[in-house]
C-alpha cells in the first residue's frame, strides 16, 4: 500500500468514531436502516451535541442524559421514517429532541402543578455551578438563556448550540423560514438586552 | 464591506452561547450506556409493544388491516391495459443508501451534497440531468467531483469533474487500487463547457466524463494540474450492490 505521510496526518486528527467513514449521515442513515450496528456512527458524531442542546434546554445533567438517551432509541427505532428528500438527518434528529424535551416539560409541569397544589414550592434546576461551564461569563450566558421564554430558548439552542440552519429550525417548529428568523431574531434581541454589551467573544 | 451593529451584537452574542456549551461532553460512563441501550434497541427490531391495545380496538385495528390488505392485493391483480401504469420510484432521489460501510481501513473521503451547486445547467445528453440537479461533490483545491449519489461502483460511472481553471495540456488524471496499485481505472472524457457555479456565482469548467474501475475496493483518484489538484480516496462498491 502507498504510504503518503500528508495523508495519514490527516486521518491521524479524525476524531476516532468518524475514522474511515467519510460518509454523510444520510447515507449512514441507510446503512443503519439495513444495519442496526451502523447507528452507532451516528450516536458518535451527535451524542455530544445533543447532550449540549438538551442541557441548555433544560438546563439540568440527568434530564439532558435522559433526553439523549430517550432520542437515539427513538430515531433508532424510527429510522426507516426519516426520509432524505424533507431534510437532513441532523435536522430530523433535533427535531425528535425537540419533541422530547417539549414532552418531559408537560410532564413535569404536570407534576410540579400537583406539587405547588401541596406545597407552594417551585421546581429546582441545577444551577450554572453546576453544570461544569468554564468561567463565569459562560454561567451568566447560561442563567440568560433560561429566562428566556421556552420558545425563545428553543429557537436560540437550536441554531447556536444544535447548530441548525434557518431552513432546518423551520421544519423542527413547524412555523414558516421567515417566522423562525422573525423568532430567532427577537431572542437574541432580548438575550443581548439581557447580557449587555460588555461580552468577551 | 460594511456591517449593522445589531447583526455585529447579534452573532457575537451567538457565538457566546456556542461558546458556553463547547465544553461540555458526555461522560465515557454515559457514553457506554448510550452505547449498551443502543445496542438492546438493535437487537429487538420490533419493539412496538401492543399491551396497552384493548381487545376492542385490536379488533378494530385488525378488520382495517384486513380490508386494507384486500384492496392492495386486488389493485396489484388488476393489471389490465387500461390501468394506468403505477409510477416508478422516484428516479430523482436525491440520496443512496450505501450498501454497507467502508471497512475501517479504507480512509475514505466525504462526499458533500446533495447540494444544487450548478443550477441545472448538466446537458441535456444525460438520460435524466434533472436528477442530477442535487448531487453530491467531493472537492479538491480548484477542482471537484461530482457524482450523482456520492457513490461510485466497479465498471463505468459518470462523474463530472467541476475546474475553477481549466488547462487540458497540463492535466494529468490517475486512479489506483489502494491496496494493489497494479489496478488502475481508465477515463472517458467529453467536451468540456461552461457553468456559473451556483454557489459563488464563478464561471467553471465543467468536463464529462466515465471512470471505469476495474474492481472493487479502495482507491485514490488523483487530478494534478498547474494550479489545481484533487487527491481522494474514495470506496468503490461491486457492481452487483448497484
Amino acid at each position: 500500500m502507498p504510504v503518503d505521510r500528508s495523508r495519514s496526518d490527516e486521518i491521524a486528527k479524525e476524531p476516532p468514531g468518524h475514522r474511515g467513514t467519510g460518509l454523510t449521515d444520510e447515507q449512514i442513515a441507510g446503512a443503519a436502516s439495513n444495519d442496526a450496528r451502523y447507528f452507532e456512527l451516528l450516536y458518535e458524531r451527535y451524542a455530544d451535541r445533543l447532550y449540549r442542546y438538551a442541557l441548555s434546554r433544560t438546563g439540568s445533567q440527568t434530564e439532558a442524559d435522559d433526553i439523549v438517551s430517550e432520542t437515539i432509541i427513538t430515531a433508532l427505532e424510527r429510522l426507516e421514517q426519516f426520509d432524505p428528500q424533507r431534510g437532513s438527518f441532523r435536522g430530523w434528529l433535533f427535531a425528535i429532541a425537540t419533541r422530547k424535551i417539549a414532552d418531559q416539560r408537560r410532564g413535569h409541569r404536570r407534576f410540579w402543578k400537583a406539587i405547588n397544589r401541596r406545597w407552594q414550592h417551585d421546581p429546582p434546576g441545577d444551577n450554572a455551578h453546576a453544570l461544569a461551564l468554564r468561567d463565569d461569563e459562560h454561567r451568566r450566558v447560561h442563567r440568560a438563556i433560561q429566562q428566556l421564554s421556552e420558545a425563545n430558548r428553543e429557537v436560540v439552542t437550536l441554531r447556536f448550540v444544535a447548530d441548525l440552519p434557518i431552513a432546518e429550525i423551520a421544519r423542527t417548529l413547524h412555523i414558516s423560514e421567515g417566522a423562525a428568523k422573525m423568532r430567532l431574531s427577537r431572542s437574541m434581541r432580548e438575550l443581548a438586552k439581557d447580557l449587555g454589551d460588555d461580552i468577551d467573544v | 464591506m460594511t456591517s449593522n451593529p445589531e447583526n455585529t451584537t447579534y452573532e457575537q452574542h451567538g457565538r457566546l452561547v456556542e461558546q458556553t456549551y463547547a465544553s461540555i461532553v458526555l461522560t465515557n460512563e454515559q457514553r457506554t450506556r448510550h452505547r449498551r441501550q443502543l445496542r438492546e434497541a438493535a437487537r429487538q427490531p420490533s419493539r412496538v409493544r401492543f399491551s396497552f391495545i384493548s381487545g376492542e380496538v385490536a379488533a378494530i385495528a385488525a378488520v382495517t388491516l384486513i380490508v386494507v390488505v384486500t384492496i392492495v392485493i386486488w389493485q396489484s391483480l388488476d393489471s389490465s391495459p387500461s390501468n394506468p401504469v403505477r409510477p416508478e420510484a422516484d428516479a430523482t432521489a436525491r440520496t443512496a443508501a450505501v450498501p454497507f460501510l467502508p471497512p475501517e481501513s479504507c480512509p475514505v473521503d466525504a462526499w458533500v451534497g446533495p447540494e444544487d451547486r450548478l443550477g441545472g445547467q448538466y446537458p441535456n445528453s444525460l438520460a435524466d440531468p434533472e436528477a442530477w440537479r442535487y448531487s453530491y461533490f467531493l472537492d479538491g483545491s480548484g477542482i471537484t467531483i461530482n457524482a450523482r449519489l456520492g457513490l461510485v461502483y466497479e465498471g463505468n460511472n459518470d462523474v463530472f469533474w467541476l475546474m475553477r481553471s481549466y488547462q487540458p495540456q497540463d492535466m494529468t488524471y490517475s486512479a489506483e487500487r489502494l491496496d494493489d496499485p497494479s489496478f488502475s481505472a481508465t477515463w472517458s472524457f467529453g467536451e468540456p463547457f461552461t457553468a456559473r457555479s451556483n454557489v459563488h456565482g464563478e464561471a467553471l469548467t465543467v468536463r464529462r466524463s466515465t471512470i471505469t474501475f476495474p474492481v472493487p475496493g479502495c482507491w485514490w483518484i488523483r487530478v494534478t494540474s498547474q494550479d489545481v489538484g484533487l487527491r481522494r480516496v474514495v470506496y468503490v462498491y461491486p457492481n452487483g450492490a448497484r
